[in-house]
């Protein structure tokens, strides 16, 4: 299939570099046309990717592809069909191809606005791969469905890296995992406090009043910044608890908030306490 | 004039709708500078914009620089060595918000970073004063909302047109007809014709990978955004030009200009439900072109943004204001007789006073919340529905990931 014709409709860079020189008529068709075929065009398309930097420009590729990419869901339900899954799935495909690592955190960031179920598993599969695995958490959190599993699964095999350890500790909380809870509670032993703040996180979005105990006995260690995270961690906590645990909370920042430069917050719980 | 505790007391207890927690320098105690008649103020951001944001936040309140944070070395260094030698300097906003000298923050750095330090500051305590515009996505916003109502700090966006028009009777006037709730359908146009800088901040894709220089630490800079190889316009005024960290001219002037227009027709509390843009394709890392775009409110109240840079003009409506002599003559009088508006109060009386200043988060967010619905119909190609209350686009998922986009680890609202 002849693609250029369609990547000729899209702008390079004009005066001062930048895309002024659009036709929208002209995109617009081309973009009409490549829709009536979105499978074959974004195989094609993928294929035109570069690693950034490298000889060569796909700036109109990388334009074209985008641009299938946020209107076929629009598309996909106009026609109830299935191309949003099935362009997605070509894009899924190519990940397991032979592409620089930088094309692919593109195809991913692609299937972040489009993909659905059907592509989480190819993309969990660079949650493990340093230097993408940030472009993979962000897309599956995105995508949410079947997402949490992902993450699940990959766990295990990171933890002696801490990056990744913590990107997914980090994906899991933002989905609101409960099936993390063990995941967050053991994080909360970690040396490294970025990761223990990501455990109280974790804790806090899916907010198991089982945990309440551990988590104030743990929050409470923390200091310097990672204290000023965990005491706004505290009040979101308590946000989300029934009146007599919030409580609790705010009890114990009563307790443990006792510094002088610490005083704004016991004036805020002293406020909550009374209401 | 100098702001005393005995003032500052005195102040607060004839301020029934103000905020109970009085800032920590008033407090003093054990280790601290005992009860004084300076504020510790510090920036974060010095390039750009930064030196003036400062002082706009400081305009009126005695303060002094006692820190300073910048990504970039040299930059921290050198405002600090202008503005005052004895000043902290950072590297890392984090460590400057552990800082109990500070009570106020200007955060003057790329958008994509300003909720986050907005958060963080206020769970720090301080009073902050963020340049526009507020936020890189909606649910950032409704963020910040929350954590300064749950903090109870004082916030004020970068912009003040809105003290202006509150100063025009004519103004007053509209935004009364507004609240008033008696025009409805409201058939009201508020057209902004040009001045949304699309030229100057479209983006250059294409460019070719650099390495960023050791002044810079580019991890924190690029935050909770998606990590990219460097190349030079990432960094200074043209970050305008990427969607990673803001929205291009749209979101750099259009807070300025609807930021008060928004005051002006009551529209501080909600958003547009339908958003239409007459825009190319747009590209996946850059700013570009645009003619037009049309957000009504459910009200039937209608703003629109024309280019005037690219594209056919807007013609579907014509300008027409809001006025008087739309209501009839028993609403007018209801409208005569209604109280003005409460007078905004600036960041340094905000600060004293212990109220919510004129550009206060709520104002500030759905200011934002315009830009954003507009670039989004610019970048997704589709007219988009929107429910104001919920704050999500209506039977469009794929729209709604655009509104809370994940940020990358640690970083989260």
């Amino acid at each position: 299939m002849d693609i250029q014709p369609y990547l000729d409709s899209f702008p390079l860079p004009a005066n001062r570099g930048i895309l002024s020189e659009i036709n929208k008529e002209k995109t617009e068709k081309s973009v009409r046309e490549a829709m009536q075929n979105p499978e074959l065009v974004a195989s094609e398309l993928v294929k035109r990717l570069l690693d950034p930097g490298a000889e060569g420009n796909d700036i109109q590729a990388r334009h074209l592809l985008h641009t299938m990419a946020v209107r076929i869901p629009n598309y996909d339900k106009k026609l109830k069909g299935d191309i949003r899954a099935k362009f997605s799935l070509v894009l899924a495909r190519a990940l397991s191809e032979n592409y620089p690592d930088r094309v692919k955190a593109f195809i991913i960031r692609q299937l972040q606005i489009c993909g659905g179920g059907e592509v989480v598993p190819a993309i969990g599969a660079f949650l493990i791969v340093n230097g993408i695995a940030d472009d993979a958490a962000q897309a599956l959190i995105a995508i949410r469905k079947n997402s949490a599993e992902q993450f699940r699964n990959a766990l295990p095999k990171i933890k002696n890296n801490l990056s990744l350890y913590c990107n997914i500790l980090h994906g899991l909380a933002e989905l609101e995992d409960e099936g993390s809870k063990d995941f967050f509670i053991e994080a909360l032993e970690s040396k490294d406090e970025g990761c223990r703040l990501l455990g109280l996180w974790g804790l806090v979005q899916i907010a198991d009043s089982s945990t309440l105990e551990l988590f104030l006995k743990a929050e409470q260690k923390e200091k310097g910044y990672s204290r000023i995270k965990s005491t706004s961690y505290c009040f979101k906590f308590a946000e989300k608890l029934p009146k007599r645990e919030a409580l609790k909370v705010y009890r114990h920042l009563k307790d443990t908030r006792t510094s002088t430069r610490e005083k704004y917050i016991l004036e805020i719980v002293e406020i909550e306490l009374a209401s | 004039m100098k702001s005393n505790r005995r003032k500052f007391l005195k102040t607060s207890a004839v301020s029934a709708a103000s905020f109970q927690i009085v800032p920590r320098h008033v407090i003093g105690g054990q280790g601290h500078t005992p009860p004084s008649e300076t504020y510790g103020a510090a920036l974060i951001g010095c390039g750009g914009r930064g030196p003036g944001t400062y002082e706009r936040m400081v305009k009126d309140l005695p303060s002094k620089l006692v820190a300073a944070c910048d990504v970039q070395k040299s930059r921290v260094d050198g405002y600090v060595k202008r503005k005052n030698p004895k000043a902290k300097t950072y590297n890392d906003f984090r460590k400057l918000l552990e800082n109990p000298d500070v009570d106020l923050v200007a955060i003057a750095t790329p958008p994509h970073w300003h909720a986050l330090i907005s958060i963080a500051a206020a769970e720090a305590g301080k009073d902050v004063l963020c340049e526009k515009p507020m936020t890189r996505f909606i649910a950032e916003g409704r963020a910040v909302v929350k954590a300064f109502e749950r903090y109870k700090r004082i916030f004020q966006i970068g912009t003040f047109g809105r003290f202006g028009a509150f100063r025009s009777s004519t103004s007053r006037t509209i935004h009364k007809i507004m609240r008033s709730g008696l025009l409805n359908p409201n058939s009201g146009v508020h057209i902004k014709k040009g001045g949304l800088k699309l030229h100057n901040w479209s983006g250059k894709p294409g460019l070719k990978p650099q390495i960023p220089s050791e002044d810079l630490d580019w991890d924190l800079y690029c935050g909770p955004s998606p990590f990219k190889p460097y190349v030079p316009p990432r960094v200074g005024g043209t970050h305008r030009n990427y969607w990673d960290y803001e929205g291009g001219g749209m979101c750099d002037m259009g807070q300025h200009h609807f930021d008060p227009q928004q005051w002006i027709y009551g529209k501080d509390d909600t958003s547009p439900v339908s958003i239409e843009a007459f825009a190319p394709p747009s590209h996946p890392d850059v700013t570009g072109m645009w003619a037009w775009i049309e957000l009504k409110y459910s009200d039937g109240f209608t703003f629109v943004m024309d280019s005037n840079e690219w594209g056919p003009g807007y013609d579907r409506k014509k300008s027409k204001q809001v006025s008087l002599s739309q209501l009839s003559e028993k609403d007018q009088e209801k409208i005569k007789a209604m109280p003005d508006p409460e007078p905004l109060l600036s960041f340094g009386e905000a600060v004293k006073q212990r109220k919510p200043a004129g550009g206060h988060p709520e104002a500030a967010h759905r200011a934002a919340c315009i830009l954003h619905l507009a670039n989004l119909a610019i970048r997704l190609g589709r007219k988009l529905q929107y429910d104001p209350d919920k704050e999500q686009f209506i039977g469009d998922e794929e729209a709604n990931r655009f509104l809370n986009v994940p940020m990358r680890s640690p970083w989260h609202i």
